[in-house]
């Protein structure tokens, strides 16, 4: 999360401590540099101890100026102060509008071309009453739920939820084992089985490895909104709405107190994140 | 002792086939064997180049915990931020494919014989289209609500005391947590 001005003074001053430490452990060596000075005569110490000295003096120095202003520019991260949730209204999203889906793919880099092993972070669906001919065209995607199955079965740590609500593939330790695919009741993952080449620098995916909507968690840490509710609300009906379910003031909470919004497969009480108004 | 010379001689060429390697070695440095590392296109490096050279692998394995489980994510201080300043377009145009030596990081893995695999993901290039795309899409007001300055500062002073006690941070995945 990228911070005010305000909060780069209070998180900069403790985290610059970390560059003088890694500096100080890896390059000074005081420890070797005691060693190296027992062996050598009184006369000549104080040649060793004056070049120690400005060592310490001069190494350190340069390096501050040099990484200060990096140590200073520290993000905050994700807290559990906030709960990332989607609000979407159905009545908003039309069968033949799928900008949603579009932008998440070109954000994202990936590509559906209808073969059934192609990823699906976000796809359209029809949801229809057959007893009553009702019918509703939606964006299912990754629900990011509260009690997450797939993060109950994943038994490498590789599926987890950040503390902002937002549930992810870790997959540096994702063995590609699938357990999350079959445990998702919203088919929200995927899994990738051919070998890939120009990812987008911003989200990394690779053979071997289980995929999902991120919720666009690069943007979020960068105090963006998703990339599909921005396209819904400028090409789109401007049906979703992104903010965080733990602010009463929040517009997604505000609109959800208003109005009944349903979760899907609400049965199986897994408190997703993802609400749909008009279901 | 009329085999002196020969027993020298026997000597010296043991010595020049087992120093073989250094002479070689030394030899194919004039001729380029050794790493051509691509220049950088920042003015330093974001730690000390020979703290990097040792430790980078240390430090993208903290960034890489930082940025994708606890969202701390940094601009220069991240392998798209690496990408940035040390790739960049060769002579005919294009960016050096990632198995070859003019890549920067394989500059040292070939020669040393090191084998990684994070660009079977992660991507080799700049990411310059990016950092134009999101100066132009709008910013959020809600993610800067509920970050109090509090849980920054001691996020913040728990990483250090803990790298202050000359420690790495432990993660906190199963994974890590058994080794």
């Amino acid at each position: 999360m990228r911070k005010s001005p305000g909060e780069n003074s209070t998180a900069g001053k403790p985290r610059r401590g970390r560059g003088e430490v890694g500096e100080g452990r890896n390059l000074g060596q005081p420890a070797e540099r005691g060693r190296a000075e027992a062996g050598i005569d009184e006369g000549r110490r104080w040649l060793v101890g004056a070049a120690a000295v400005s060592a310490l003096v001069l190494a350190p120095g340069v390096s501050l100026i040099a990484y200060a202003e990096a140590a200073g520019r520290r993000a905050a991260g994700a807290s559990s102060k906030t709960r990332w949730g989607l609000l979407i209204d159905t009545t908003k999203c039309k069968a033949s509008c799928s900008v949603c889906v579009a932008a998440c793919s070109s954000y994202n880099g990936w590509k559906n071309e209808g073969r059934p092993t192609d990823p699906q972070w976000i796809r359209k669906v029809q949801v229809s009453d057959p007893k009553t001919g009702f019918s509703r065209s939606v964006p299912v995607m990754c629900q990011h739920c509260g009690n997450a199955p797939c993060v109950e079965v994943c038994p490498t740590g590789a599926s987890f939820k950040r503390a902002d609500g937002i549930v992810l593939v870790d997959r540096h330790i994702c063995i590609g084992c699938r357990f999350c695919m079959m445990a998702c009741p919203y088919k929200a993952r995927s899994f990738i089985s051919e070998n890939l080449t120009n990812q987008k620098p911003w989200a990394p995916r690779g053979k071997g490895t289980v995929e999902g909507c991120t919720l666009c968690v690069p943007r979020i840490d960068a105090g963006k909104i998703p990339a599909c509710v921005e396209a819904c609300s400028r090409e789109g009906g401007g049906a979703m709405t992104f903010g965080n379910l733990k602010d009463p003031q929040s517009a997604i909470r505000r609109a959800l107190a208003e109005y009944p919004a349903a979760q899907l497969r609400a049965d199986l009480m897994l408190d997703p994140g993802v609400r749909y108004r008009g279901l | 002792m009329r085999d002196r010379p020969v027993i020298l001689g026997a000597l010296a060429l043991l010595l020049v086939i087992l120093s073989a390697p250094f002479w070689r070695g030394a030899l194919a440095q004039t001729h380029g064997a050794s790493p051509v590392i691509p220049a950088a296109k920042g003015a330093h490096c974001v730690r000390p180049v020979a703290w990097m050279r040792k430790n980078h692998m240390k430090l993208l394995m903290r960034l890489r915990y930082e940025a994708v489980h606890e969202g701390i994510r940094h601009k220069e201080e991240s392998l798209p931020g690496c990408m940035n300043c040390h790739v960049s377009r060769l002579a005919d145009g294009k960016y050096p494919s990632v198995t070859s030596r003019k890549f920067f990081c394989n500059a040292c893995h070939d020669y040393v014989g090191v084998r990684i695999d994070c660009f079977s993901c992660h991507s080799n290039r700049p990411d310059v289209p990016y950092q134009a795309a999101e100066a132009m899409s709008r910013t959020l007001p809600v993610a800067r609500e509920g970050r109090a300055a509090t849980v920054v500062t001691a996020r913040a002073a728990r990483a250090s005391s803990a790298l202050s006690q000359g420690q790495e941070r432990r993660w906190s995945s199963p994974l890590w947590r058994s080794q």
